[in-house]
């Protein structure tokens, strides 16, 4: 009867995991998911792998899922123009002439479950690439978008493509930088 | 390069690991010193080590631990766990100081346990502090 309740909610708590939704829930599922199955190797005379099962699959692997998703969480943008000589709420709220571009990479990280913090700034590309800290950085000159990509960040690939299949008409021009020397050139 | 990872910090994280710090260590240290005779051993209890500092990279996201030092450690432990076999069961050693058949075991699982408590540690450490975003 034991064993009968242990791989049912074993089964079910599987089945959970990978239907949930969101990422974390689907991780503390598998946490618990590894925990009955310590228990289901407890109960088949099996303590060492149990106690194996119980310290790695539910506390290891949960915690490095867990930082994993908090390392992924906040995607940094930039927005920088000519346009801007100094940025107030004003610029904001309406100095972007793309503003449902922006909207698009916005709900497109909200898809991904990230976190897009977006940043307006009069500064050049070469001083924001330095800081290291973007994700991605959009500069518009005129009718002339450019987006520069983080190398070492996997999204940017996906955003690839729905750009090229969205904005086909725009001027829009993705370019790669990070620790690599050779730039990748996608001009649209 | 220092990243904070937490963001907000709990308190009742915190306070709840400074509680359960000294009993993962007892825990840790009671499987692998009777992993000859009770379930367990030297891999178990070393990956319950671990978790004692990734409770502590919970609570306190700081690259304060050396980690090339303890890599360095981790594989002169490497070369322990090869040699020590090597010369104990494989030379025939155990057959002519049978008595030190049982030290020798808790020896090679204090040993393997510290070993597998640096690995883990080091891979969390690598991941959370080091690896690209």
């Amino acid at each position: 009867m034991v064993e009968l309740i242990l791989l049912i909610s074993l089964v079910l708590l599987a089945l959970l995991a990978i239907r949930s939704e969101i990422l974390r829930v689907a991780v503390v599922f598998f946490g618990i998911f590894s925990l009955v199955c310590s228990f289901l190797y407890l109960y088949y005379q099996a303590p060492d792998v149990a106690i194996a099962e119980a310290v790695i699959g539910s506390g290891l692997i949960t915690l490095l899922y867990l930082t994993a998703l908090k390392r992924y969480k906040v995607y940094n943008i930039a927005y920088t123009s000519d346009a801007f000589t100094q940025v107030t709420d004003r610029t904001i709220v309406e100095g972007t002439r793309h503003e449902h571009f922006v909207r698009e990479i916005e709900e497109f990280c909200f898809n991904r479950e990230l976190e897009p913090q977006l940043v307006f700034t009069p500064d050049p590309v070469d001083e924001l690439v330095e800081t290291g800290q973007f994700d991605l950085i959009i500069r518009q000159e005129g009718e002339r978008i450019t987006v520069y990509g983080n190398r070492e960040n996997f999204v940017v690939d996906e955003l690839e493509m729905l750009l090229i299949l969205r904005y086909e008409d725009l001027n829009i021009k993705i370019e790669r930088f990070g620790e690599e020397q050779e730039q990748e050139e996608i001009v649209v | 390069m220092k990243i904070d990872i937490s963001g907000t910090r709990s308190e009742i994280v915190s306070i709840m690991t400074g509680v359960l710090y000294p009993f993962i260590i007892v825990f840790a240290v009671y499987i692998i010193l009777n992993g000859h005779n009770t379930p367990g051993g030297g891999f178990q209890g070393g990956a319950i080590l671990a978790t004692l500092f990734l409770a502590r990279f919970i609570v306190l996201p700081e690259n304060d631990l050396d980690v090339h030092w303890s890599h360095n450690l981790e594989k002169m432990l490497f070369a322990v766990i090869l040699l020590v076999p090597g010369v104990f069961v494989f030379a025939g050693l155990q057959y002519h100081f049978a008595a030190l058949r049982e030290p020798y075991l808790i020896f090679m699982n204090i040993v393997i346990g510290l070993k597998v408590a640096f690995g883990l540690t080091i891979v969390v450490f690598r991941f959370g502090f080091y690896e690209g975003r």
